[in-house]
């Protein structure tokens, strides 16, 4: 397939849950991103891939609000990412994110919870931390759970609402098999429009049934898992796919 | 092979620019401490109170920090290379003195040009102040491995010892300060011998050392447990940040390698701020009332304006989480509540002093009122202005709370800025009636400016993503 430029996801049509239009985005002299144009139709789930530095990580915070574009436009369900509409339907899991390290397991739980006037909170809290297995450590300080239990956290901060629209980025990072399984689950769950950003193919089969490669700022192809597979020749392994794609060899 | 390891640890936990700035500013009061003949400023209150405080406050910091300036990447690679002990450990030790050698030249560094009596008076105090820098280092190497309590009480001891001169009692050391030059040289040398001697025996067997630390940073869980449940948006804001304060032993300065985090009640800072009110308020009747300004109404409000603003603000955004606070609500609404309950928090804390001035004003003394308006206004809202400064120059997100790098940089210097301008404030104010009014209103409208502008939150929430803190 021939690079896709500015081009709504693969088949997918509608009103996008996810929009971004001609994103332009510099850090100083370094562009980021260069006229990035993305389309996620409501509750489809999309894997954002790229090599390192392409982009992915600027893509999710300019979507969450946490940064401005210098150009383009971006919205979530039709709402500006700094609008309190777009901020109850997102939830956001950044790379190797660190809850709040002043509190413990459920009392981030608790005060995330407050600030976003979740209902029956301590019933949700304790399906979370029971499905995360995580109730042992609920009065502990986050600096003292292992990698792995604070990316748990993690995960449960970001779905605590269960959002509408979930953002993600590399949410497996650090997670044994079977909670990588239960949060595979709790996605497909939340019925949500998801895009999880990732470099590694199999967590975006696993996750996602679709994709949108990016390098270099651009958007090189996107289309559904299946479209993408068709794109491998005789023995040749969906990373190479992805890598020929990213590099434009072909 | 001793001078290539000790600038590989130099060039590795400090910038360049860092280490210029230090070369300088130590050239510069060399430079002018020959050649400057002053006046009799040394055995003024001023500097007697001053340098005292500055000491005090060192001592104690580098106690509870404890820092040593190691990096987790020496532990992965430097110590598994087959290098001499002996020149490890000095090259360690004047790492470590470049850590916490910056925070002790800024604060006494100058004092040298001011030194009065003639080279030898000035050899002398030079000689004194680099034993203090010696004794700050070996304090900090030491404190590395002790428990907070122990801490807490050498820091204690140390304090109290500090302070003895301004009561008359010349037997310590900071005695070379308050005109007890020799008593004070030969204290300091005694201290100096057996932290020195502990220290350098500390280091020669510092990864041990440092995995303890490590493994026993804290407790697994707090003392005391906070709750969010019930309440809204705003009232969590405020219960999370209003009733407690986060400490940290991370303050960027003091080549400090772990994060410690306690969090304590507000209520138990209720019972110190009384305490330091009555000294406060016991040394200022103690001057008595001459004088254009009582002194220690002056450097009373200088220090306790300095820092509680400090303490108040140095660790709200480092332990802040972008992806979770400015996610959940605008971003302004946020910032709003968490302005409200720093003002508020510091306004408690600030009125045991307001209660002081109020009573040396019945008394007449002089500045009074204009520390009364300082302390109990223009303190209580410098908390949001730091912040906000810091947020624009230098913040390093806390994430971890096992080891950090010891890096230092320049840029952390820029951190001081608002000591600085502060500085000015506190002196303006407490000097002048209507300086202090005017402090006030350039306050009352920068807060203002700062929490009502939606604007601002979000270029600073942005531009703090764009130096990586999410």
């Amino acid at each position: 397939m021939t690079v896709l430029e500015s081009q709504t996801v693969g088949a997918y049509s509608g009103s996008g849950s996810i929009l971004l239009e001609g994103v332009r985005k510099a850090y100083g002299s370094t562009v980021a991103l260069d006229g990035l144009s993305i389309e996620i139709p409501a509750g489809e789930k999309f894997a954002l891939i790229g090599p390192n530095g392409a982009g992915k990580s600027t893509t999710l915070k300019l979507l969450v609000g946490l940064l401005r574009q210098d150009a383009g436009t971006i919205s979530i369900m039709g709402h500006p990412p700094t609008s309190m509409e777009a901020k109850k339907m997102l939830g956001y899991l950044p790379e190797d994110a660190s809850p709040y390290a002043t509190l413990s397991v459920r009392e981030n739980l608790e005060y995330v919870g407050a600030l976003r006037g979740v209902e029956q909170l301590r019933d949700r809290i304790d399906k979370m931390l029971s499905e995360l297995t995580l109730a042992e450590y609920e009065r502990s300080k986050v600096g003292k759970l292992s990698r792995g239990n604070r990316q748990k956290l993690a995960v449960a901060l970001a779905l605590i609402h269960q959002p509408r629209v979930v953002l993600l980025d590399e949410p497996l990072n650090y997670l044994d098999i079977p909670t990588q399984e239960r949060v595979v689950q709790m996605l497909d769950r939340l019925n949500a429009t998801i895009l999880v950003s990732t470099h590694i193919m199999s967590i975006a089969e696993r996750l996602t049934d679709g994709a949108i490669v990016i390098a270099r700022g651009r958007k090189v192809w996107s289309g559904s898992m299946g479209e993408l597979q068709a794109q491998a020749q005789p023995s040749e392994s969906i990373e190479s796919v992805v890598v020929r794609l990213m590099t434009g060899a072909g | 092979m001793l001078g290539k390891l000790v600038k590989f640890l130099i060039v590795t936990r400090f910038s360049r620019p860092l280490v210029a700035f230090i070369f300088i500013f130590l050239g510069y009061s060399v430079v002018m401490g020959t050649l400057y003949n002053s006046v009799q400023t040394r055995s003024s209150p001023f500097f007697n109170y001053y340098l005292v405080g500055v000491l005090v406050f060192l001592i104690i910091f580098m106690v509870f920090l404890g820092g040593v300036a190691l990096m987790k990447s020496d532990l992965d690679y430097l110590f598994t290379l087959p290098l001499k002990r002996g020149e490890m450990v000095i090259s360690l030790y004047l790492a470590q003195f470049m850590a916490t050698g910056v925070s002790f030249l800024f604060a006494v560094g100058y004092v040298l040009p001011y030194v009065s009596g003639g080279l030898a008076a000035k050899a002398v105090m030079s000689g004194d102040i680099a034993l203090l820098a010696l004794l700050v280092t070996s304090l900090s190497i030491l404190s590395f491995r002790l428990g907070q309590r122990e801490k807490a009480m050498l820091a204690a001891a140390l304090g109290v010892w500090a302070v003895l001169p301004l009561f008359g009692i010349s037997y310590s050391y900071t005695a070379i300060f308050t005109g007890g030059i020799t008593i004070g040289t030969v204290i300091i040398i005694a201290m100096n011998i057996p932290a020195n001697f502990f220290a350098v025996r500390q280091l020669s067997d510092i990864e041990i050392g440092f995995l303890k630390s490590a493994s026993r940073r804290s407790g697994g869980e707090f003392r005391t447990a906070e709750s969010f449940e019930g309440l809204s948006p705003d009232r969590a804001i405020y219960a999370h940040h209003l009733s407690e304060l986060s400490l940290t032993g991370r303050f960027g300065i003091g080549g400090s390698v772990s994060v410690r985090i306690s969090r304590i009640r507000l209520y138990y800072l209720l019972i110190p701020a009384p305490l330091l009110a009555f000294i406060y308020l016991y040394l200022a009747f103690s001057e008595g009332n001459s004088g254009p300004v009582n002194i220690t109404v002056l450097l009373g409000s200088l220090y306790v304006g300095i820092f509680t603003s400090i303490l108040f603000a140095q660790e709200v955004l480092s332990h802040e989480r972008a992806w979770l606070a400015f996610l959940a609500m605008p971003i302004w609404r946020y910032w709003r509540g968490l302005a409200l309950s720093k003002i508020l928090q510091t306004l408690v804390i600030m009125v045991p002093f307001v209660v002081s001035d109020a009573i040396l004003g019945l008394y007449g003394f002089t500045g009074a009122l204009n520390a009364l308006i300082f302390m109990g206004a223009t303190v209580p809202l410098s908390p949001v202005i730091v912040i906000y400064f810091q947020s624009r120059l230098s913040v390093n997100q806390i994430v971890d709370t096992e080891i950090m790098s010891g890096q230092q940089n320049l840029k952390q210097v820029l951190g001081l800025a608002p000591i600085l301008i502060f500085s000015i404030m506190a002196v303006v104010s407490v000097l002048s009636l209507t300086g202090a009014i005017a402090v006030l209103c350039i306050s009352i409208g920068s807060v203002a400016y700062l929490v009502a502008n939606p604007r601002i939150s979000e270029n600073m929430v942005f531009s703090l993503t764009e130096k990586g803190f999410v």
